[in-house]
């Protein structure tokens, strides 16, 4: 499905497709991207994935340091599972190494908070410059998502 | 293609209206928040408007509304509240990917603002908000079960449809969309 450093677009609409019952594939037939012509789409799908998986190692990081908010955070880590297989099969830079102080919960919660609203307005941004629809309806469905996790977690900080 | 801008002044309209409806029966506190929703949701319906009016088209033609549940406590107000976010959610990150640019943007962010909304009113966060499970709860027959994910709901979910404007006094009415 993906060639070793080109991502094509069929890859996004199958992971779409498998995910979401959102989008229309209709007019993406086959892979953009070949070799010495990158996908357009590439670089924010990129740069998606590898946000998604800075969140995910996050907030195991999180649970780790403060084991007692695993019933919170871990159904918030699972929906960025989602939100990666979503992408589908995506190279990407390494995850970051995003670390909590034990015990600290209300700092952990801030922190968590403040990286879902800055990735919620990195999809805002990402999505005005990506081409196929499908890819802007699934980027636009992730920022809402992380939006609302903001908001969730002002909830579990009280 | 409808019109993008259409689409959402009907959405917006709704919220503005059930809003309305849902906003007396809340608590002080949620009240205001209520208030201060119903006036973002009134001034995105105006922008859509000034939109339509600036292509010379016209804005849909008012409606009446159905709320498809009964409404007569907090938590019915607060699941009404939820559900109209959460619908709106839905027609914002449709419409994204049906324009470009700063209208890409502008929906984008709205559907978040959207997604923030229904989450402190109690909908249960969701990894694509408005679409698939959430859909499920959206059922316009309301039959549709409640959501089976682990999140622990902060308050009730959302587990029907919001107000669907009818097109006549006593009809079965139309989605948002």
């Amino acid at each position: 499905m993906v060639s070793r450093n080109i991502v094509s677009r069929r890859a996004v609409l199958g992971g779409l497709a498998g995910g979401l019952a959102v989008a229309s594939v209709a007019g993406c037939s086959g892979p953009i991207a070949t070799f010495g012509a990158p996908d357009p789409d590439d670089a924010a799908l990129r740069l998606t994935a590898a946000s998604e998986r800075n969140l995910i190692a996050a907030y195991e990081a999180a649970i780790v340091a403060i084991p007692t908010l695993a019933s919170d955070l871990n159904p918030i880590a699972e929906q960025h599972r989602q939100h990666l297989a979503a992408l589908g099969d995506v190279e990407s830079p390494p995850s970051g190494s995003e670390t909590f102080p034990a015990e600290d919960r209300t700092g952990t919660l801030k922190a968590l908070r403040m990286m879902e609203r800055a990735a919620a307005k990195e999809r805002s941004t990402a999505a005005v410059a990506i081409a196929a629809p499908a890819f802007v309806e699934i980027v636009t469905r992730i920022g809402a998502s992380e939006a609302g996790h903001a908001a969730y977690l002002t909830t579990v900080a009280k | 293609m409808s019109e993008p801008w259409a689409d959402v002044a009907t959405g917006e309209e709704a919220a503005v209206y059930a809003y309305g409806v849902l906003t007396p029966l809340l608590g002080e506190k949620d009240r205001n928040a209520a208030i201060s929703a119903a006036t973002a949701h009134a001034r995105a319906r105006d922008t859509a408007r000034d939109a339509l009016a600036g292509l010379d088209k016209n804005p849909p033609m008012p409606v009446a509304y159905e709320i498809p549940f009964d409404l007569n406590d907090e938590a019915t107000a607060k699941k009404l509240a939820a559900l109209c976010e959460i619908r709106l959610v839905n027609v914002y990150a449709t419409l994204a990917s049906q324009v470009q640019g700063q209208e890409r943007l502008h929906f984008s962010q709205a559907s978040q603002e959207c997604s923030v909304r229904a989450v402190l009113w109690g909908q249960r966060p969701s990894a694509f908000p408005g679409a698939g499970r959430d859909q499920d709860m959206i059922d316009p027959s309301g039959t549709a079960s409640r959501s089976s994910g682990s999140l622990p709901a902060t308050s009730d979910t959302p587990a029907s449809a919001p107000p669907a404007p009818s097109s006549a006094p006593g009809s079965d009415g139309a989605t948002l969309e």
